[in-house]
């Protein structure tokens, strides 16, 4: 923009909240001083309709063209000043905001000159970020109207029958050869404590597939290949004759779990026949081959096989498992003998009776310990278990005609080639991750793919098909939009001035940047979420991130430390965590020393080690990177870079001759401000600033 | 022996007429073996581990070891069961049947055949009736006969 800039500044009183500490008046005529700042102005409470039709009217009258607001926090209330900011005819990135209610008046509230420097110090570092201010544009992709359904057991099939009766095109991908998974095998199911029968629930849903001409479902099929984003997915599938490609604009995973069997000859399972794991038992009691259940008389359940140890947590399922087959067995074999053999039962909600009822039928359970786990022989033919009785102190024995396994589940089998095709993360177990548990629990951190049922974690029926339906909905707003709108926060490369090495490429966690034959390369602005990760990395510093480019947080770093910098710790801090924990402290009121300067940035990825040089340069007393809490966040591996990068960053300055010791590192979830505040007063005790 | 006939019976459906007053029920909260005078000198005692063994069906464990015969009646447990389970009293039928098979310790088998010739437990002597004079107590002792009736009918 050549054009002369003018820059506004806007400051809130907040009521008293920020008045009453904050000499506000004080801030305006500072204000007035700084360079390129046309007006300043005073609002008791600058988001209401009154104030932002005169913030327009003055936006306006003295034609701005750079917005700072300072006033409560971006995570609130920038979308409403950047829409203020658009009707006055202004792109909305030219707005700068900055927060002097919860980094400075309700956490100084007792030292209200510190705070007013603050205040200051925090507007200046806003401004000379304004006057660097350029246009951005949000990115509109077109998203169309197919989906594809990876995986076709009971969440799938929900899927895709939600989808499909709200008019999308859905193709229901399934690699066995029929449609059902985990159902399908099981002879019985519990919702609520009522018993259903599988094939009905699943013979009425394929009815309801096949008589709907939206899903075309393909059996027998391979993933092979996922190619594209959101709106413009492509999806290569295999079976033994052919593959097909198939276009899609969003993508649900359902691909369900596998029982993680135990190993060869633990428990004897796999040695003797008459030793079976839950869904093996469930299998064989649905095909009732040879006569199965003949000359059993009494069965032994072992639950928490391979589970609560140091390697895997609770299965999830496991109890109630065994409670619905002791209960089925016993009423297919009424005078036989069963028992469970537990460590503790988890019953949730109406399960809970059960144990009673069972208990009455005759039902036996015994408790062992943690460490004493069963001990099965085979004696002759007979299946001898030998268990410890918490209760008896004792070691029983039993003699049993069939064991049955209680075994824990993981992923699907094939889910790590899958998760690397969708560019998704999962965990140890082979459970694949969403992107936040409560903000985001069907959504994967890339836009347009979704997930449910147990490929998240193992659950029941009800749990699934609950699943199922929200993936379906999600998958169904962008789809039924017709475009997405992308926030312009992203990455820009200057090929000019690349050569090639081909970092970013590898770095980026959303796979948004491609090499050409060249290698040169290029970003795909529908992918990119402009974490800033490949900025930071970038040796030839070629790359910008629009809003966040380096010149613009260098002048906040100068900005800052312009007065007293020995006095004053900078603290990079990001968007969605950090940010948080700090509003957070602001919020509960939590006081901590007024050193810091903060510069919000998306993701602590995005804090270059030359930033935090030049802080240092510039004579800070300490710098802070904060992120988010292991292992979330919001650009998957963003704060695991910054943990690497602030590493180097401190072998890098030792070797210049600072301290290492005055770089910090702190991970704060959103919800931690006591973890913030407290951070800061140790900051500042070690590093003698007070 | 019809006696012991008959206790075996009420034992084979002990599970049913326990089961009705909730034995099932028991959650293994251990109130009744916190509670316990007995517990507290004999740690190989405990009314847990009876309700325990009798709902895993191994009675002729229990009545052949002695360890019911070291309750003492006194009701705490089942006074403070929170599931309602009627914890003494399943001991006390556990103790019959115990007796009627023959596998009853020998002091209370002892005991019995006091009462049952002298109509209490322990063996009066002298020493007590000269105790009981001194007091201003009757003498004790004379015809049984009432008793005997009592325990054979």
């Amino acid at each position: 923009m050549a054009d002369e800039i003018r820059i506004g500044v806007f400051i809130c009183d907040c009521g008293s909240n920020i008045r009453g500490v904050i000499d506000v008046p004080e801030l305006v005529e500072f204000s007035k001083t700084l360079p390129y700042v046309v007006v300043s102005d005073e609002g008791k409470w600058t988001c209401s309709v009154d104030y932002l039709s005169r913030m327009k009217d003055l936006i306006k009258e003295h034609s701005l063209n750079r917005v700072v607001v300072a006033a409560c926090t971006p995570r609130t209330h920038e979308p409403l000043f950047k829409r203020t900011v658009k009707e006055a005819g202004l792109n909305p990135y030219l707005l700068e905001f900055v927060s002097i209610r919860e980094q400075a008046s309700w956490v100084h509230m007792k030292q209200k000159e510190e705070a007013t420097k603050k205040a200051k110090d925090l507007i200046k570092m806003a401004v000379s970020k304004a006057a660097l201010l350029e246009e951005g544009e949000e990115i509109r992709l077109p998203v169309g109207k197919e989906s594809v359904v990876i995986g076709g057991g009971i969440s799938g099939i929900y899927s895709a029958l939600s989808l499909a009766n709200q008019g999308f095109q859905v193709t229901l991908i399934e690699r066995e050869k029929e449609l059902g998974g985990i159902l399908k095998r099981l002879k019985s199911v519990k919702v609520d404590s009522k018993e259903l029968d599988p094939k009905e629930v699943l013979q009425a849903k394929l009815n309801e597939i096949e008589s709907n001409s939206n899903i075309k479902v393909l059996t027998g099929y391979e993933i092979k290949e996922v190619d594209g984003y959101i709106g413009n997915f492509r999806v290569k599938v295999e079976n033994g004759s052919g593959s097909e490609e198939i276009k899609a604009s969003t993508i649900v995973v359902a691909t369900g779990m596998t029982e993680r069997k135990p190993q060869r000859g633990q428990f004897l399972y796999g040695e003797d026949r008459k030793v079976l794991t839950q869904l093996e038992l469930e299998q064989a009691l649905k095909e009732n081959s040879d006569g199965f259940l003949n000359d059993v008389k009494r069965v032994v359940i072992i639950n928490c096989i391979n589970s609560r140890n140091e390697e895997y947590g609770c299965c999830n399922m496991g109890c109630q498992i065994s409670l619905k087959n002791a209960a089925m067995l016993k009423e297919m074999i009424p005078d036989s003998e069963i028992f469970v053999l537990y460590r503790d039962l988890t019953l949730p909600g109406s399960e809970g009776k059960i144990i009673y009822r069972l208990r009455e039928k005759g039902i036996k359970f015994i408790r062992f310990p943690d460490d004493r786990y069963p001990i099965v022989r085979n004696d002759n033919g007979t299946l001898k278990i030998e268990v410890f009785d918490r209760i008896i102190s004792e070691a029983l024995n039993i003699d049993a005609d069939l064991l049955v396994l209680t075994c824990g589940f993981k992923g699907a089998d094939g889910i790590d080639e899958l998760k690397g095709m969708l560019k998704v993360s999962s965990n140890s177990e082979g459970f694949l991750q969403e992107a936040h548990v409560k903000l985001g629990p069907v959504d994967f951190p890339s836009d347009g793919i979704y997930l449910c049922g147990c490929s998240r974690s193992p659950k029941g029926i009800k749990e699934s098909v609950d699943e199922a339906m929200a993936a379906a909905m999600r998958a169904s707003i962008p789809m039924n939009q017709g475009y997405i709108e992308a926030e312009g926060i992203i990455a820009k490369i200057d090929l000019e001035r690349c050569n090639s090495c081909g970092l970013c490429w590898k770095r980026c966690p959303f796979s948004a940047i491609k090499v050409d034959e060249e290698k040169r390369p290029h970003v795909i602005e529908a992918l990119c979420k402009g974490c800033g990760l490949c900025a930071a990395d970038c040796p030839k510093r070629c790359i910008t991130i629009v809003h966040f480019r380096e010149d613009q947080i260098i002048a906040q770093i100068e900005a800052a430390l312009e007065e007293e910098p020995q006095k004053k710790i900078i603290g990079f801090v990001c968007h969605w965590c950090a940010l948080g924990g700090v509003d957070m402290a602001g919020v509960s009121r939590l006081q901590y020393p007024p050193n810091a300067r903060l510069i919000r940035v998306m993701c602590s990825a995005r804090v270059s080690i030359s930033m935090i040089e030049k802080a240092f340069e510039l004579g800070a007393a300490g710098v802070l990177v904060a992120g988010c809490e292991f292992p979330t966040c919001h650009y998957i591996s963003g704060n695991y870079a910054a943990e690497k990068r602030v590493n180097r960053a401190k072998k890098i300055l030792k070797k210049k001759g600072y301290d290492p010791e005055r770089l910090w590192l702190l991970w704060c979830s959103a919800a931690d401000g006591p973890k913030f505040a407290d951070t800061m007063q140790r900051m500042v005790k070690e590093l003698g600033l007070n | 022996m019809d006696s012991l006939m008959e206790a075996e019976e009420k034992l084979r459906g002990f599970r049913e007429t326990i089961g009705s007053q909730k034995l099932y029920a028991c959650f293994e909260c251990g109130h009744c073996s916190a509670c316990c005078p007995v517990k507290r000198i004999r740690q190989e005692y405990s009314p847990r581990k009876i309700i325990h063994m009798v709902l895993l069906d191994m009675l002729d464990e229990l009545i052949s070891s002695n360890i019911v015969w070291y309750c003492t009646n006194c009701y705490l447990c089942q006074e403070l069961c929170p599931q309602g389970i009627r914890i003494a009293d399943l001991i006390l039928e556990l103790k019959n049947l115990s007796f009627k098979r023959g596998l009853s310790p020998d002091g209370i088998r002892r005991q019995f055949e006091l009462l049952k010739t002298q109509g209490r437990i322990y063996l009066l002597d002298e020493f007590d009736q000269k105790k009981r004079k001194k007091a201003g107590l009757p003498q004790l002792g004379g015809s049984i006969d009432d008793l005997r009736v009592l325990l054979e009918g």
